[in-house]
């Protein structure tokens, strides 16, 4: 009896300590914002939004990836510019768990704005009708998107060491995607600390843990697929 | 020459008729040139408000403020008697020239080729250009904002706006914001107050 005690005890043990496992299978897509002739922002010292969001990818998906209960999908690995719809069109095709945007911050004079999360609003009904119904996709995921995005936040706050924000807007272009969905601003480019640190790689770790670290929250909260 | 004379009271009227209709026709702009109408947006000039320097109302403008969290009403003057769509170009110019004064949301200026305003939708046509000034989302989301708010709340004949980029329909602002139809202005960027930029 004693034998089948310690032996429990041990079993609840490890399982204290193991850190909590997202159902086998969950799909993710990361989205390194911008690409090609799209550089998207710049720092004083001309690093460009491009490069950070495909390094920043890159750094997720291999934590997502690392015990091989998630699988991570990019929707550009090398350095080449694809449309809004093309985005829609793969992010939708592969029918994935959670769609993950990765851009930053930039623009204006240097300023103390936190980052910004944005996440899927159904519009109000007296927008104008969108162009196709695919702009509605996103619509029945806004809530969970509003938690991925509640997860996400004070980990990139950790990380980042700035204030993160959550803006709900139709407007930023993940109304066509069929999925709980993000879109992060992990640095901004126009401040002059981040402006440095978004060259380092140490400083990319964090953020990818941060980043790592909410979607496996997210997917865990989830439970099953 | 007696049918001549005859006739001569009602000639001299009509001549005299025809002359004023012509002179009056002359002083309107005459003929409409048809080559002078650009075929496309970009090819248009960008055009000063035909009407100024009548009575002034005054309307909101929305920029950011210093700390760029979100937009902030500022007054300008706009010429109460001109049409609607000079009015929301005057307004346009107004905001333009405070961003370069302060906050930078259009650092490379802001160049409209045309605006003209359709049932109650103002048509933009901005000059292509400042998507390469490296916007973040957040900064796109208030630059596109800072445009339609402006509009669709300054002037009751205007609802919502949409956005050209050198006369074609755009998906995005700049790389983060949809733009692809008429967007309706959005008060939940606007906070009360704050510092002059």
């Amino acid at each position: 009896m004693a034998v089948i005690l310690l032996l429990a005890a041990a079993q609840a043990h490890a399982q204290w300590f193991t850190a909590p496992k997202p159902p086998p299978s969950a799909a993710v897509i990361l989205d390194p914002g911008h690409g090609g002739a799209d550089l998207g922002a710049r720092t004083s010292k001309n690093y460009v939004e491009k490069d950070f969001t495909l390094r920043l990818a890159l750094a997720v998906k291999s934590r997502l990836e690392r015990d091989g209960a998630i699988g991570a999908t990019l929707t550009r690995e090398t350095d080449r510019q694809l449309s809004p719809l093309a985005r829609w069109e793969f992010v939708n095709a592969h029918k994935a768990d959670l769609f993950l945007s990765l851009h930053s911050g930039g623009g204006m004079k240097p300023r103390v704005h936190p980052l910004t999360i944005f996440i899927h609003k159904p519009e109000p009904a007296n927008a104008a009708p969108p162009p196709g119904p695919w702009d509605r996709l996103g619509d029945p995921y806004a809530n969970d998107s509003g938690k991925l995005a509640a997860l996400l936040a004070p980990r990139l706050e950790s990380a980042s060491g700035r204030k993160v924000d959550i803006t709900a807007t139709y407007l930023a272009g993940l109304g066509g995607v069929g999925m709980p969905a993000a879109l992060v601003e992990a640095a901004d480019f126009s401040n002059p600390e981040d402006a440095i640190r978004v060259e380092d790689d140490a400083h990319l770790a964090k953020l990818a843990d941060a980043l790592a670290g909410g979607v496996m929250d997210y997917l865990h909260g989830k439970g099953a697929r | 020459m007696k049918r001549f004379a005859a006739l001569s009271p009602y000639t001299g009227w009509l001549v005299a008729l025809i002359f004023a209709l012509l002179a009056a026709w002359f002083a309107l702009g005459g003929p409409v040139d048809m080559d002078t109408i650009p075929a496309d947006f970009s090819t248009a000039s960008t055009r000063a408000p035909t009407f100024t320097g009548g009575e002034q109302r005054q309307i909101n403008i929305y920029l950011p403020g210093d700390d760029g969290a979100a937009l902030i009403a500022r007054p300008a003057n706009v010429t109460a008697d001109a049409p609607v769509a000079d009015q929301a170009r005057e307004a346009l110019a107004a905001l333009a020239a405070l961003d370069a004064q302060g906050p930078g949301l259009f650092p490379d200026g802001l160049t409209i080729h045309e605006l003209f305003v359709y049932d109650d939708v103002a048509v933009i046509n901005l000059k292509e250009g400042f998507q390469r000034s490296g916007m973040g989302a957040w900064t796109e989301l208030l630059a596109v904002m800072s445009l339609v708010n402006t509009l669709a709340l300054g002037f009751d004949e205007i609802e919502k706006a949409q956005i050209l980029i050198d006369g074609k329909p755009a998906q995005t602002f700049a790389g983060h914001v949809w733009i692809e139809r008429p967007l309706s202005p959005d008060t939940s960027l606007i906070t009360a107050g704050g510092a002059a930029p």
